[in-house]
């Protein structure tokens, strides 16, 4: 299987290629970068200097197709959506490490992105690549659309929940904490060291565009409309992203209730670890625990003074958030294991 | 080995055949530390070790 990158000179790119390089099912034959075109891919990812030889290539989309059966675009949002049409006409299969294929309804798009989509019959084609959500429809996929980081997170921290009919749709709040590396390779004001460190910063705190893929989901889920108040916070972090998330109960619950309602849903998910633990200092989930992993970290507490439950959802960003997941969806479609080439532990201490 | 069930989170703990009462085990999934009640049978019976734990939190 000869896989491909586009785009593969930014944070996504540089850990879609720390996967790709050593996955031994998989062949990297090409990693384009229009800015970078000519120079080792160690250059601009020195971490894996040593592993390859490759270099950058400019985006020329016949000499990619000619070359792989399986193209990874990670391109920045808005820049797949002509790309994409291009590369599946050829008969490669896609994953689209943006938002431009995630929604089903294009009408979402004007509301959310504010730009009119160019190709909604591909929409109903592209499959939300969340395999805990639809194993079954991205093994089959030509067009794997990968979901947004802070929206793994929630998406799947809420589910069991929303699937139980145990919370009330329409209050709940997710309070995001997210790393700095999901603000994407190039530097801007509010990324400027002296800005960022030390600090909490909240943006885009009624209206983040991952709301309409969260809200897309979970309705998926259930008869009643749910509705997803979100609120993200850029913290002093490099990677990681926490999703604290308060729902109200409909009826009282026990903690007994609560663990049946997750395990049901992901006893049988490797990549889903409960962390609701009684001893040490890890004992609800902490994106630190894990980083270079492709884990989704998911605790619980209930509130019963408030009748409130309180899920925290924790993942690495760049892994379960973005390249992670698309290698897991990568090995659902070319039909091997799906932990294969990501079956990495995290670092401790880090 | 029997299984058990944790009193807290309800996951299923196995148990070594010849466990005693008074054993102190410890449940895999939420980490409760757990006294041996009761193992007649096929029945090992856990309930909650009643001591004071160290205060992890800040």
């Amino acid at each position: 299987m000869r896989v491909g990158v586009i785009g593969g000179s930014g944070y996504v790119g540089s850990e879609l290629l720390r996967l790709l390089l050593p996955h031994p099912k998989i062949e990297l034959t090409i990693v384009t970068s229009r800015q970078n075109a000519g120079e080792f891919v160690f250059t601009v990812h020195p971490n894996l200097r040593g592993a390859t030889q490759l270099k950058f290539t400019p985006p020329n989309i016949s000499q990619v197709t000619e070359n792989c059966d399986l193209v990874f675009a990670a391109m920045p949002h808005g820049k797949s959506l002509e790309l994409v049409p291009q590369l599946l006409e050829t008969g490669v299969k896609v994953i689209d490490m943006s938002a431009d294929y995630r929604l089903n309804n294009p009408v979402d798009y004007d509301k959310w992105y504010r730009w009119k989509h160019t190709h909604p019959e591909l929409l109903e084609e592209a499959v939300y690549g969340c395999p805990e959500l639809h194993r079954q429809e991205i093994k089959d996929a030509k067009l794997v659309a990968c979901p947004g980081c802070m929206s793994t997170a929630t998406i799947l921290g809420l589910a069991p929940l929303v699937k139980e009919g145990v919370i009330e749709k329409n209050r709940i709040v997710a309070d995001v904490k997210i790393g700095s590396s999901g603000a994407g390779q190039k530097p801007t004001v509010t990324s400027h060291h002296p800005e960022r460190a030390g600090g909490v910063r909240p943006y885009k705190v009624a209206d983040h565009r991952h709301v309409a893929e969260v809200e897309q989901e979970l309705n998926l889920l259930t008869e009643e409309k749910v509705t997803v108040a979100f609120t993200p916070h850029a913290v002093n972090m490099i990677r990681g992203i926490l999703s604290t998330i308060h729902a109200y109960l409909k009826t009282p619950v026990t903690d007994k209730n609560v663990w049946k309602f997750y395990r049901s849903m992901y006893q049988n998910e490797y990549f889903i670890r409960f962390v609701k633990f009684k001893k040490g200092p890890y004992q609800l989930p902490n994106p630190k625990i894990t980083m270079g992993t492709n884990y989704v970290d998911i605790g619980f507490e209930v509130d019963p003074r408030t009748r409130r439950i309180i899920v925290f959802s924790a993942i690495d960003n760049l892994m379960r958030g973005a390249s992670g997941q698309g290698v897991q969806c990568m090995n659902l479609m070319i039909g091997i294991n799906e932990k294969t080439g990501i079956d990495q532990q995290g670092f401790h201490p880090m | 080995m029997k299984k058990a069930k944790c009193p807290d989170c309800d996951a299923e703990i196995e148990v070594q055949d010849d466990v005693m009462k008074g054993e102190i085990l410890s449940c895999p999934s939420c980490g409760l530390e757990l006294e041996v009640t009761c193992n007649k049978g096929d029945s090992v019976e856990l309930k909650e070790l009643g001591i004071e734990g160290e205060d992890w939190g800040e």
